[in-house]
């Protein structure tokens, strides 16, 4: 019994390992940065690092728990412009602001609840359930509500729109200001709220966890409603600062990977169960300066995407090599 | 719910029909019994776009005129699907092919194809390599070279400016980028003044197109212009622009289809300096175009009719006029 | 008291059966029931793709509604040219998802495998086959990437795949960047390079026949290929295949390396037809690949390489898109519709499979009505009229044994059983008290019979007709006979074989109790009351088996007459004994016996001319009422647990001594407190009867006083000792 104990702490601190190891590469990758890129270390560069991946992180706050629970969600990006997509029509419509953020959170709670109806009742994997969720969101927004690809220029003179692309305090972006809060409030949510734990008793053993009578389907549903809820902040958040709504976001799909890339790096295991916001933070870190400090370097999108790769191949072997698999109980439906 | 699905499109379907023989209906009153009833097919790379919707708008009250009909696959941005639209639709054999070209070289083979069977192709705003029997289009080496003519003589020598420009293509390999990319590197490397600090692809998204100039504003603060290679991602940049605080500093040139958002965007001072190449102007050319080659119209020594559509620029000051822009 | 004997041999043996005078039993010739049929249906493997297959059939009646011509030759030639990227790529994925792993890098290895080609054609000029090569090459080093990270390293499928995603896709428009223009205004032609982009082989494009054959390949890779097994097991279960001595990480590594290989295949094929890569060329393809996947294979399922389900479920999709855009539809709309229709797909699909298992145990049992006939010829004869003789049975081999279904007696007088473990055990003659093990068989040894040389003949439940020399060497005889007219279930393979005895030719009669039941449940053969058994039987020299006598009701012993010249088969459910005349064996059973006190099991001669029945269990009213009720049967197997059941006595019973004419002659019933149990065999030896029990650890022996001491099994049959 001990003995197990203390492996159990043993694989724990493994786990964390890969965190260890990324925060070891943004902490290198600040210090190269500095020395060699004109403009990096300066205040004013920070604050657009931080108001940079403020929609990064928040989407992976929602990933995170999402992940954590075992799951995946695919149409993540989807239902941020979704949500974009309909607070835009609303305001360009002439609603008043709080009336059409009401509307947009029913519209991103009925979203969510779609996905998570789908994996927790009607049984289908996360992965494939989110697969064609995805598209289903897409289509429906773009044909149904926007009736285009993309929307231009929402109405700056409506408040609520102004909230999100304005500073809330001197020096204090409101992006950036959401993201902390986000971040803060998932941390409280999956640390301190009943949900919360049962997340990750589902991504541990979802078998235990049901068995044991924890509400392990209503709990799924609130994680998907909640990644969603995430989802429309991040959308809100990017059209009001850009200006504009785009399903190219949706159909590029770098967007979504980058999320995963976030969630992954940070250390939290695709088998769920493990990790948590701390570990969102690092990977948001690491892939935030990457980025920031790559473009300083002028390199083009493609050769910081062949570097991003790069890295996430080193950090899947490293992670691999302290904390391999174990053969005898490594199962087929591990991705 | 499989059958309530099918009956959408089934609805939809039916919905789809019911306008076209409406349309029908309204042009056969003052059809020219030439070419009432021939069949038009447009390939888009993507409907829901201001610039499709535009061209088909226009195209569509030629149809009506004539009482030809007008077929639409929307291929939604994905060229591989695009292939075998053109495909279907070369079988379906159509009186003409309106082709919107996504690169020089992709559809080239079925463009020649389906002129050696007979089907007139004319194609739109980016001409491939294969030549057809028509094209209608902006011409990306004038506007590139134009641009960057007239960023040199804003930043260039003798104008106290930096010299500092950043590019943001499309992406770096699409064929509009390539050439106006190729044109203004030409202009750029007779004026050694002139600095291309950045030349990143957006991938035509806004959000991209402003994380990347806030972070190129944060190393050079200097920057004279921005060239955005299309209005839409451009909104971005020059939102990052504003952000700064330095939209009398840095010029945000652009290029696009000139509808009415553009010119709220220059209005806003997002934009600065807009080339456009009017859509809705292109898509009268191009049912213009479609009418005569419906009737038979054709270059005399059977090389291309072509229409160049002409620029207009979109800038704030005396010639500035809202309708300038158009409006769907 | 003794069990009553004929007055001499002689005259019992010459006892003439007059089977002409016998009533006829109605075998009939095909058992048909939508409920059989349903569960039949629902227990094959084909099932799975039921759902997928349903919704194929749809799409092509919803566009044949919608839509005029679309199914021209030409129009479906077209689709073909174009289907075969998205084909071979769902094809690769299955691969890789079929050992267990999954691969998101297929879109950006197709772009780039389509660029090299572009490359090596254009630029380098080379020769189309080495361009070909080339773009091989190109695929199988990102798939050997994927492998090596994914398969020899051990790392997350998902993770790895994404990052040379990412970095592949990185890389072809950094490349693509730098090479395109020279490539799109290269005027190099070739006409092979044509030919393979744009023309036509037998009426049908070549990317098509590239598809076909690559399909047939890989179906039969998965079918016939020790390759293709190994990735199977190891898609199944990782642990379980390396444990059988496959090495699993060497098998990862090379599907993944083929699925590049076939990728690169693709990309070779786009290049050729297109000419030209946009910069867009592969995104979405791993989505568009995996959703195909998904919608065929109904899920995410490794270890299963359904190549037609896959392709089924590629067509599916791939028609619905195309033939939704073609009719005008807009792309947003259409992928919003197929979003929506996989996901009811998937749901159905889901939900199908969870409950399958549940419809097919709520459908298998299936009940018919039984009538028996009353017991008779037993008055004064019944338990409650006599002492039970077993009582005075002494054992043998007490605990040392365990259920010896059969017993018998070789000419020497050693005694033989099968045991529930699956071994035939010996008891030396004289004593019978030491126990040795004559041979390990597995299965669950039944009915035993002596052959002409001396060699045991056993029917092994589950496994078939095995043959056992007295120097322990076991021989599989036969463990499958010809499959039954219009059988959805496919009933070859021998389940339940349960008795036999050999004629005078040698030739092996042998009974499969129930078609539909293991060993294990045999009793659900009861309530459900169907003819669901057979009499097989086995030529030793033209090594034939052959079905004798199909759709018996739980055909049970067999014993060849006294004179060798008819077949007695014990009819269980029915509690009745059949007869065959081995002359003419296609003339089909009639009643030698009928309306016993029990269960008849199995039947053995006796020393005077009659035979022994053993009765497994006793008939009670009430079982004899519901047996005429299959609904209240039915009814009571779904509501009821098992132990609430009601069901034969078959705890007590006894054996039966009949005379050669069919009468019943004497009864030896257990005793109510034991030693023995559920006779189900009994075998007479030198005027000592030895009995077996299916649920006894023990064998009895009962001196039966008046019996032909000389008397042997194999002398009555053989002519020996």
């Amino acid at each position: 019994m001990a003995e197990a104990l203390h492996q159990g702490k043993g694989t724990r601190r493994n786990g964390s390992l890969l965190e260890y190891v990324v925060i070891g590469v943004t902490v290198a990758a600040i210090i190269l940065f500095s020395i060699f890129v004109n403009g990096f270390a300066t205040l004013g560069n920070l604050r657009v690092v931080a108001s940079n991946s403020a929609a990064l992180m928040i989407l992976s706050c929602g990933m995170g728990v999402v992940v954590i629970s075992r799951g995946l969600d695919l149409s993540l990006i989807a239902a941020m412009v979704a949500g974009a997509t309909t607070f835009g029509v609303l305001i360009s419509a002439g609603y008043s602001g709080p009336l059409a953020i009401g509307l947009t959170l029913i519209t991103a709670i009925i979203v969510g609840a779609v996905n998570g109806i789908l994996i927790a009742y009607l049984e289908i994997s996360a992965m494939l359930a989110t697969l064609a969720s995805a598209m289903v969101f897409t289509g429906f927004f773009r044909f149904f509500v926007l009736r285009g690809e993309y929307l231009l220029m929402l109405p700056k003179t409506n408040p609520a729109v102004m909230l999100f692309s304005t500073d809330l305090l001197p020096g204090l972006a409101t992006p950036v200001a959401l993201m902390i809060i986000t971040f803060v409030v998932s941390w409280l949510l999956l640390r301190y709220t009943t949900p919360g734990r049962i997340t990750y008793a589902i991504g541990d053993n979802f078998q235990a966890a049901r068995l044991t009578g924890l509400s392990v389907r209503p709990t799924t549903v609130m994680i998907y409603v909640f990644a969603a809820l995430t989802a429309l902040l991040a959308g809100l958040i990017t059209s009001s600062a850009s200006g504009a709504v785009d399903f190219r976001t949706v159909t590029n799909g770098s967007l979504l990977f980058e999320v995963i890339l976030v969630v992954v790096l940070g250390g939290i295991p695709l088998r769920g169960g493990r990790g948590g916001m701390r570990n969102i933070l690092v990977g948001v870190a690491l892939i935030a300066v990457l980025r920031n400090g790559m473009t300083l370097f002028d390199f083009s999108s493609q050769t910081q995407d062949v570097l991003k790769g790069l890295v996430l191949v080193v950090a899947i072997v490293t992670d691999n090599y302290f904390n391999p698999r174990d053969t005898e109980t490594d199962t087929v439906g591990d991705l | 719910m499989l059958s309530r699905m099918k009956k959408t499109m089934l609805t939809a379907a039916t919905g789809m029909t019911l306008c076209a023989a409406l349309a029908l209906g309204v042009g056969t009153a003052q059809a020219d019994p030439n070419i009432s009833g021939k069949k038009v097919i447009f390939v888009p790379i993507s409907m829901g776009i201001s610039l499709t919707e535009g061209w088909l708008r226009r195209m569509k009250e030629h149809a009506a005129i004539y009482g030809y009909s007008i077929d639409v696959r929307d291929a939604a941005f994905n060229t591989g699907a695009m292939s075998e639209l053109l495909a279907k639709a070369i079988s379906d054999k159509p009186d003409v092919l309106v082709v919107h070209n996504p690169t020089v070289q992709l559809l080239a083979r079925q463009i020649k194809q389906a002129e050696s069977q007979g089907i007139k192709v004319l194609q739109l705003n980016l001409q491939s390599n294969q030549p057809s029997t028509a094209f209608v289009g902006a011409n990306w080496t004038r506007i590139g070279t134009e641009i960057a003519e007239d960023i040199v003589k804003e930043c260039g020598a003798g104008s106290g400016k930096s010299g500092k420009v950043s590019i943001i293509p499309g992406q770096l390999t699409a064929a509009d980028s390539v050439m106006m990319n190729e044109a203004a590197f030409k202009v750029f490397a007779k004026h050694p003044e002139i600095k291309v600090v950045s030349n990143q692809a957006s991938d035509w998204e806004p959000e991209k197109a402003r994380q990347i100039t806030a972070t190129v504003l944060q190393q050079n603060p200097d920057l004279c212009a921005i060239f955005g290679h299309w209005d839409v991602h451009t909104m971005g940049a020059g939102k990052a622009v504003k952000e700064a605080h330095l939209e009398d500093k840095v010029i945000v040139y652009a290029t696009g289809g000139g509808d009415d958002a553009t010119c709220q965007a220059v209005e806003d001072k997002i934009l600065d300096r807009v080339w456009s190449y009017d859509a809705d102007g292109q898509g009268r050319d191009a049912g213009t175009m479609i009418d005569v080659l419906l009737q038979g119209g054709a270059a005399a020594d059977h090389t291309m009719l072509k229409i160049e559509s002409p620029m207009k620029i979109i800038k704030l000051g005396p010639t500035y006029n809202r309708n300038l822009c158009w409006k769907m | 008291m003794g069990p009553r004997f004929s007055q001499g041999k002689e005259i019992a043996l010459t006892t003439q059966i007059d089977f002409a005078s016998l009533p006829r039993v109605r075998v009939p010739r095909i058992v048909v029931s939508p409920r059989r049929i349903l569960s039949d249906v629902l227990s094959k493997g084909w099932v799975e793709s039921a759902i997928p297959f349903t919704a194929f059939i749809f799409v092509l009646i919803g566009i044949s509604i919608a839509t005029t011509g679309y199914f021209k030759p030409s129009n479906l030639a077209d689709l073909s040219q174009y289907a075969a990227d998205g084909g071979l790529t769902v094809l690769a994925l299955l691969i890789v998802v079929a050992v267990g792993g999954i691969d998101l890098s297929v879109g950006s290895n197709f772009a780039m495998s389509a660029f090299v080609s572009l490359y090596a054609f254009h630029i380098l000029g080379l020769p189309v086959w080495l361009v070909l090569i080339v773009s091989l090459v190109c695929g199988s080093l990102i798939g050997a990437i994927n492998g090596i990270l994914a398969g020899l390293v051990g790392c997350g499928a998902l993770l790895t795949t994404l990052a040379t995603m990412i970095t592949v896709r990185g890389l072809y428009t950094l490349a693509s960047q730098a090479r395109l223009v020279e490539i799109s205004t290269s005027t190099r032609s070739d006409d092979l390079w044509d030919w393979i982009g744009f023309d036509k082989l037998l009426g049908m494009p070549i990317g098509f026949w590239v598809l076909a054959i690559v399909a047939v390949l890989v179906f039969l890779m998965f079918r016939q290929s020790r390759f293709g097994w190994h990735v199977l097991a190891a898609g199944g279960n990782r642990k379980a295949a390396r444990h059988g001595g496959i090495n699993v990480k060497r098998t990862i590594f090379f599907a993944y390396i083929l699925a590049g290989l076939i990728v690169g295949l693709a990309g070779f094929l786009f290049a050729a037809r297109q000419n030209s890569v946009g910069s867009d060329t592969g995104i979405g393809f791993e989505f568009a690949a995996l959703t195909a996947l998904v919608v065929g294979l109904g899920g995410f399922v490794p270890g299963r390489g359904a190549v037609v389900s896959v392709l089924i479920g590629f067509v599916t999709i791939y028609l619905l898109t195309n033939a939704m855009i073609n009719s005008g539809l807009r792309g947003d709309f259409v992928q919003f519709a197929l979003g929506s229709i996989i996901a009811v797909i998937l749901a159905i699909d889901v939900k199908f499979r969870k409950n399958r298992h549940r419809l097919l145990a709520s459908t298998y049992l299936d009940p018919v009505a039984l009538g028996i006939e009353p017991a008779k010829g037993v008055d004064g004869l019944m338990p409650h009229a006599i002492a039970p003789k077993l009582k005075h049975a002494t054992l043998i081999g007490s605990g040392q044994v365990d259920g010896p279904e059969d017993v018998i007696l070789d000419s020497d007088g050693n005694l033989y059983c099968g045991t529930r473990d699956g071994r035939i055990m010996r008891f030396a003659a004289p004593d019978l008290t030491k126990v040795s093990l004559l041979a390990k068989i597995g299965g669950r040894p039944l009915g035993l019979a002596f052959d002409a040389e001396e060699r045991i003949v056993t029917c092994v439940a589950g496994m078939g007709l095995l043959r056992v020399s007295l120097d322990g060497k076991v021989e599989l005889l036969t463990d499958q006979t010809d499959r039954s007219l219009f059988s959805v279930y496919d009933d070859t393979t021998i389940r339940m074989a349960d008795d036999l005895d050999i004629a005078p030719d040698g030739a092996i009669y042998f009974t499969d109790a129930t078609k539909r039941y293991d060993i294990g449940n045999w009793g659900l053969d009861l309530l459900e009351a169907r003819p669901n058994g057979r009499l097989l039987s086995y030529d030793p020299k033209s090594r034939k088996t052959k079905t004798v006598c199909d759709n018996l009701i739980f055909p049970n012993g067999v014993c060849v007459t006294h004179d060798g010249g008819h077949l007695l088969v014990a009819s269980t459910w029915t509690c009745s004994i059949l007869i065959f005349d081995l002359k003419n064996m296609a003339a089909g059973p009639r009643v030698f016996l009928s309306g016993l006190p029990g269960y008849p099991d199995n039947i053995n001669r006796a020393s005077d001319g009659g035979y022994w029945i053993a009765l497994a269990g006793m008939r009670n009213p009430v079982l004899d009422e519901i047996m005429t009720m299959p609904g209240l049967r039915r009814r009571m197997t779904k509501r009821v647990p098992p132990t609430n059941w009601l069901f034969g006595n078959l705890n007590i019973g006894g054996v039966l001594k009949i005379d050669g004419a069919g009468h019943i002659r004497d009864a030896l019933w257990d005793a109510p407190d034991g030693p023995l149990y559920m006779i189900t065999s009994m075998r007479e030896h030198k005027g000592v009867l030895y009995l077996g029990g299916v649920t006894n650890n023990k064998i009895g022996r009962l001196v039966l006083p008046g019996a032909n001491p000389a008397w042997t099994g194999p002398g009555s049959y053989w002519k020996k000792a």
